[in-house]
């Protein structure tokens, strides 16, 4: 742990409140609606704002104290704003080199290198202005990572982004770890982009920090808002066993012994992998159905259902009121499951009683496993 | 030509320049300033800038001779600090251009530093440049073509002040005498032919400076400063 933070801040009616600390190592996200403070407290920590009541200390340096302020330009900071801000009189080698002349530290990547990890290399003599979109997040990474940060900021690097830019941007970012050994923290509203790129997640709500943990627990906790989301859905460590060779499907254990099968990955035998299972992709089953085309059907207990909090009267969400999320148990893991609260008083489901849980797809999220 | 028209010519260019000069250094940080403050009062300070476009020449002339007459506090204050009185020099024709064309250059300066995106700033911290580090590399670059305009707005303005180098000049060859008192006086001894050479050479002047500007702004094509072209007064 050695992001320290304790923020304040009142602006209008809106307070954020925000006690932490953060892993040094992997990327943390921050997430939450529009409007909880995501951003205010990314700037806090780029030293872009400042919470007058405030402490921010990284790797034992005082950021800010009650005495001291430290400028962004002092922090060793890289910071990727939502909309990439490339300098518009220097072109894209320009810009890049920008950010090399004022490098923090030695340490860090070559511009080569960096320019290969984001495929900007073929980019270098153009004219920013006239780059889309994609290129332009690139651009902005690889000029954050130019400077040589101890700590890398990325807020919504991939908002404005078509989905198809999106995952071509999220591959590029999930690599991003491997090449370096620094702390990443993104601001995102996304569920499904945090579910593929961070380790550690922070949860806001209106300024206040309403969880912090371990994305895989996160997930399936049926009090925080990321299980009502559209796109709910469980994140589970797995371990793949062994290659199918003449289907193409890879098998893969979960820790509870569960095992699942998904479209051939490259992992090898015995390496560690992040899935993701989205809760309107799984039906529930009392028996067990033998006659079904699909692959996955898992022997699990009910834990919970968001029938039993309290969440369906606080949120206007029509999601809720036609349907249940449901928590099953696998061992120390869940997933979650989205049916209708029809089907739901149909079979009686209630918690502590053993169902199968049949899911249509299995997404890989992370094929090296989590960074800790 | 005679020689004392070409001595005018050189003093006018020389009071010009020297006062672009000393303007860019005072209006730019002054710009900086009136474009980044908080402050409440600062439209106060805005119009103080801009009274010149407004006020008659004469009025600031008349108010800047009683300041540099000899037994003025300002006068004096001069005298203790460079030995040489205030009225009727050189000098006081620079510190009265100053004055005068301070609106012409501030205000290009100021929107175009208004113009500047916050963001692009604070991008340029968080890759460690320093405060003067992002004026030079970011916002001096960017408004390029507003200290263009400003640089020869500045310039022009002050070739083509007369009122208030009439009330405080003295109308001294090779002191004070600059090209547009040098023309008036041809003119009223009736060598027009002398007086068609200033009149017509100034046109051509600030004709070909005109263009420059324009041309330069279409070619980058920017608007940014423009409005303020339609304010010379040459």
């Amino acid at each position: 742990m050695s992001l320290l933070l304790s923020l304040h801040m009142q602006r209008g009616d809106f307070e954020l409140n925000v006690d932490t600390a953060l892993p040094s190592i992997g990327i943390t996200a921050i997430c939450g609606p529009s409007g909880s403070g995501k951003t205010s407290l990314l700037r806090c920590i780029a030293g872009l704002e400042r919470a007058p009541q405030g402490m921010v200390q990284f790797c034992g340096d005082d950021w800010q104290t009650q005495r001291q302020f430290l400028a962004c330009e002092q922090r060793g900071v890289g910071v990727v704003f939502q909309d990439a801000q490339l300098f518009p009189h220097l072109s894209v080698a320009g810009n890049l080199r920008y950010a090399q002349n004022r490098q923090f530290r030695a340490t860090g990547p070559s511009f080569d290198e960096v320019c290969e990890w984001l495929q900007i290399t073929a980019l270098l003599n153009r004219d920013v202005n006239k780059l889309s979109g994609g290129e332009r997040k690139r651009v902005a990474i690889a000029r954050a990572l130019l400077r040589h940060p101890q700590l890398l900021l990325m807020d919504e690097p991939l908002s404005g982004l078509h989905d198809a830019a999106r995952d071509e941007m999220m591959d590029v970012l999930q690599i991003l770890p491997q090449h370096l050994s620094l702390p990443i923290i993104y601001v995102s509203h996304s569920f499904h982009e945090i579910s593929r790129l961070a380790d550690h997640v922070l949860l806001l709500e209106n300024g206040q920090l309403i969880a912090e943990g371990d994305l895989v627990e996160l997930s399936t906790r049926l009090d925080l808002p990321l299980s009502r989301q559209q796109d709910a859905g469980a994140v589970l460590n797995a371990t793949l066993v062994e290659h199918e060779a003449d289907y193409q499907l890879s098998t893969l254990q979960l820790a509870s012994g569960h095992q699942l099968s998904v479209k051939q990955i490259s992992a090898r035998p015995g390496q560690s992998v992040r899935l993701f299972v989205a809760a309107r992709d799984i039906s529930i089953s009392l028996d067990a159905p033998t006659q079904s085309s699909i692959l996955n059907i898992l022997n699990c207990t009910i834990n919970t259902s968001d029938t039993n909090t309290d969440s369906n009267a606080e949120t206007d969400n029509p999601v809720n009121r036609s349907q249940v999320t449901v928590r099953l148990a696998l061992g120390e893991q869940y997933l979650l499951a989205r049916i209708t609260r029809k089907s739901y008083d149909r079979l009686n489901l209630h918690a502590g009683q053993q169902v199968f849980a049949q899911i249509k797809t299995v997404a890989l999220v992370n094929e090296y496993g989590v960074a800790s | 030509m005679s020689h004392q028209d070409w001595l005018a010519i050189l003093l006018t260019l020389k009071l010009a320049g020297l006062t672009t000069l000393i303007l860019l250094l005072i209006a730019t940080p002054l710009a900086w300033w009136l474009a980044n403050t908080q402050w409440r009062s600062k439209p106060l300070i805005e119009a103080l800038v801009a009274l010149p476009l407004v006020l008659p020449p004469t009025v600031l002339g008349f108010y800047l001779l009683i300041a540099f007459a000899p037994n003025s506090p300002i006068a004096q204050f001069w005298f203790t600090l460079t030995g040489s009185t205030l009225a009727f020099s050189f000098s006081a024709l620079v510190i009265a251009s100053v004055l005068y064309s301070l609106p012409f250059v501030v205000q290009p300066l100021q929107s175009g530093f208004q113009q500047v995106p916050k963001a692009l700033l604070e991008t340029a911290a968080s890759l460690g440049a320093s405060r003067l580090d992002r004026f030079a590399s970011v916002v001096l670059p960017l408004c390029r073509s507003n200290f263009l305009v400003a640089t020869t707005l500045g310039f022009a303005h002050t070739v083509g002040e007369f009122g208030v180098v009439l009330m405080i000049g003295g109308n001294i060859p090779g002191r004070t005498q600059v090209l547009s008192i040098a023309l008036y006086d041809r003119v009223e001894s009736l060598q027009y032919s002398a007086a068609h050479w200033l009149a017509g050479g100034l046109i051509g002047f600030s004709f070909i400076v005109l263009c420059g500007v324009y041309r330069f702004h279409r070619a980058r094509g920017l608007e940014l400063a423009s409005s303020y072209t339609s304010k010379a007064q040459t």
